[in-house]
């Protein structure tokens, strides 16, 4: 199992960061339906995408955060 | 005259007056000190360096003893972003701009903020969820910077030149690259125009918002994708020059050849970091010479 984050879609990929922060390609055909910038994902060992919406939602909350002290 | 040889020739012309020293006095206890002169940036000089990071951004501008940096490719180049600054003799920023939160955009950024002191960061407010980002925050607090948002119409000073936030020109898209704040750099009487990764949409409103676009230098937006630069865009800026920052071989088709045909048909002179290296361009507020002679666009890109 692979944890990915959607960083961008570039023509036919989404760019994802891996957990040590290096980027892959995948295509968005191998994607679930209706992904955007920002989802988290999991890999299962078939190499089958799922979303992990959970993962996100705990991402944007603490990243929002950060930001919001930063941001004037 | 690119910087290199201008340290060249400096260090020779130090070498040669050391040397006559040495002569004259008949001591060899003379050190050159030629290496301290060529420390200061021309203070009547505009620099800008489209720094070659592979598929991403980084824009080193020194004008006069300021200097500023725009994005720091991806997370792996940070080290060629900050290598390339200390080479440069950058001591500090004046301003870094980090044009949306893409990784190819931002990932080298942390490296930088660690590396130098940085008086004003500007980046649009809005997140990403990945860690290379979340990296970007923890470094602005470590540092205790804040972000100043862009702001269309803001003018900042830089030494001699001066730049203005032209997008932009919403608070909320549905992609992220329609975020990126986009400058338009004065030096006297030029000009360069960088947008980031926007795209037609954001150009299509600087253009409804009446900015004046046109501009000496292009940077063409998003490594030159079909996304971006459309033809009443280019028309309104009417560059001499455009510059593509964009890797190798890159897997998502980038330039696209209808940008590239598009520059072609106008005439426009082509630079690109994936076949040249970093590109400098050198203005004296009245002309622009660049480091390397202009890439020839082949029929075979424009069939691509």
């Amino acid at each position: 199992m692979k944890k990915l984050i959607i960083d961008r879609f570039e023509g036919k990929y989404a760019v994802c960061e891996l957990e040590d922060k290096s980027i892959i390609n995948v295509p968005k055909y191998k994607l679930p339906l209706n992904c955007k910038e920002g989802d988290c994902l999991i890999r299962d060992a078939e190499g089958m995408y799922q979303k992990d919406s959970e993962t996100t939602k705990i991402q944007e909350k603490r990243i929002l955060e950060k930001m919001g002290r930063l941001f004037s | 005259m690119n910087k290199k040889s201008k340290q060249i020739l400096a260090r020779l012309g130090g070498l040669i007056l050391v040397a006559a020293l040495a002569l004259f006095i008949n001591c060899n206890n003379t050190q050159p000190d030629s290496e301290t002169t060529t420390n200061t940036h021309p203070v009547d000089v505009v620099e800008v360096h489209f720094i070659d990071v592979g598929q991403g951004d980084s824009i080193l501008i020194e004008a006069g003893e300021n200097s500023m940096l725009i994005d720091a490719g991806e997370n792996n180049k940070g080290s060629v972003v900050v290598d390339y600054l200390k080479q440069s003799n950058i001591q500090k920023l004046d301003y870094v701009i980090g044009t949306h939160p893409h990784s190819d955009h931002i990932g080298g950024l942390d490296n930088v903020l660690n590396e130098f002191p940085v008086q004003t960061v500007i980046m649009p407010s809005v997140a990403n969820t990945t860690k290379t980002f979340e990296d970007v925050l923890d470094v602005l607090k470590k540092k205790n910077l804040t972000v100043t948002k862009p702001v269309v119409g803001d003018k900042y000073t830089l030494g001699p030149a001066s730049f203005t936030v032209i997008a932009p020109n919403s608070s909320t898209y549905e992609e992220m690259n329609d975020y990126s704040v986009g400058i338009k750099l004065t030096y006297k009487s030029t000009s360069f125009l960088l947008t980031g990764d926007a795209s037609s949409l954001s150009e299509e409103e600087m253009l409804k918002n009446g900015i004046d676009l046109s501009a000496d230098v292009l940077k063409l937006a998003h490594h030159g994708s079909s996304y971006s630069s459309s033809e009443s865009f280019l028309d309104a800026v009417k560059p001499t020059f455009a510059v593509v920052s964009v890797g190798a071989d890159n897997e998502y088709g980038h330039p696209h050849s209808k940008t590239l045909l598009a520059i072609k048909d106008r005439g426009i002179k082509l630079y690109r970091t994936d076949k040249q290296g970093t590109v400098v361009f050198t203005s004296d507020g009245k002309t622009i010479s660049v480091n390397t002679d202009n890439y020839e666009i082949t029929d075979n890109e424009l069939n691509n």
